[in-house]
């Protein structure tokens, strides 16, 4: 993987958020890592099959989780992460990796035609403590995000 | 066999099999398969060790194997040799995650001979943390209990469209 995968991912974020109201995005950090680690309570993965294949996970902690919901659904608060809330936050990792797919499709990354798609699933998610994961065998890209409704963080493991 | 697609039944049925052949040939364990599948919540804790294969096609789903920590070791040790006392060594990781891979992959090969579903399966992920729960909203799943000497392995199947499929 290149810095267009991360870019791609990184103007999908900076596109996605704004759109439910959280402008003040800040990219803290980018790492490369060799296996996951998610000490976030709350971990979305969707997976990637087709021309490309692997998973991207977004993590967040639960405040942030709350607060990314509240904005999704103008601003009503949200007190526990139920089965309304995962399904926001599935809306949110869907829409970011759509758009991020669709950016590297648009640059030749990813092939889309009728022989040669990708696809995604569903969202799983993860809710624990000290989640240890490890995403595929494959090295992952981390964002780190930072906002006024709190930290998200996309890992990007992808098989090229 | 245009249209028509395998159920959930069918795919526990496909993961009992292999995942019996397979522990059997890969770590020399005789496991006992309860067959009474049972149907899951959307959310489903997760026993110690977890991986889960998504795949798509003509149907998307997911493949999960989930187990307890001291039943992960075991069978690593019976796989590798390597004496593991860490959940979250890269070989407990690793060996976990690729019996889901093979009996993922034999599973969908079964299916995909059966209906030419073209099923695609995505890379394992595999996880480990305290109370952690496994959440698909809106997919029911089924799962069976496996029965080693090492421990209880969950097998667990969920398909998207099961409901309607099964009308």
């Amino acid at each position: 993987m290149d810095e267009e995968y991360i870019n791609s991912f990184v103007e999908a974020v900076y596109t996605i958020l704004p759109s439910y109201g959280i402008q003040d995005l800040k990219i803290t950090s980018l790492e490369v890592k060799e296996i996951m680690f998610a000490n976030k309570e709350i971990t979305a993965v969707i997976g990637l099959t087709g021309s490309t294949r692997g998973n991207i996970s977004y993590s967040f902690d639960l405040e942030s989780a709350k607060n990314f919901v509240s904005a999704m659904m103008m601003g009503m608060p949200v007190d526990t992460i139920d089965e309304d809330a995962r399904s926001a936050m599935a809306e949110l990792s869907n829409q970011i990796t759509g758009r991020g797919c669709k950016i590297l499709s648009d640059n030749d990354k990813v092939l889309s035609s009728e022989e040669n798609y990708t696809d995604f699933t569903t969202p799983t998610f993860v809710i624990g403590k000290d989640v240890y994961f490890q995403i595929s065998t494959v090295r992952t890209l981390a964002i780190n995000v930072e906002c006024s409704a709190g930290q998200m963080q996309v890992n990007i493991g992808l098989e090229m | 066999m245009n249209g028509e697609f395998a159920d959930t039944k069918e795919l526990l049925d496909a993961l009992s099999i292999s995942l019996t052949r397979i522990l059997k040939k890969m770590a020399g364990i005789s496991p006992l398969v309860d067959t009474n599948y049972k149907a899951e919540s959307n959310e489903i804790f997760s026993r110690g060790i977890t991986s889960i294969i998504n795949f798509s096609g003509k149907a998307n789903g997911r493949i999960m194997i989930d187990m307890p920590i001291n039943t992960a070791l075991s069978i690593t040790k019976k796989i590798t040799g390597n004496h593991c006392t860490d959940a979250k060594n890269e070989m407990v990781m690793s060996t976990v995650s690729e019996l889901n891979n093979i009996v993922a992959g034999d599973v969908l090969t079964v299916i995909n001979n059966k209906y030419s579903s073209k099923l695609r399966l995505i890379p394992p992920i595999v996880f480990t943390g305290e109370e952690t729960m496994i959440c698909l909203d809106k997919i029911d799943s089924e799962s069976f209990d496996c029965s080693t000497d090492f421990g209880n392995i969950r097998a667990n199947v969920a398909l998207e469209g099961s409901d309607k499929r099964n009308g």
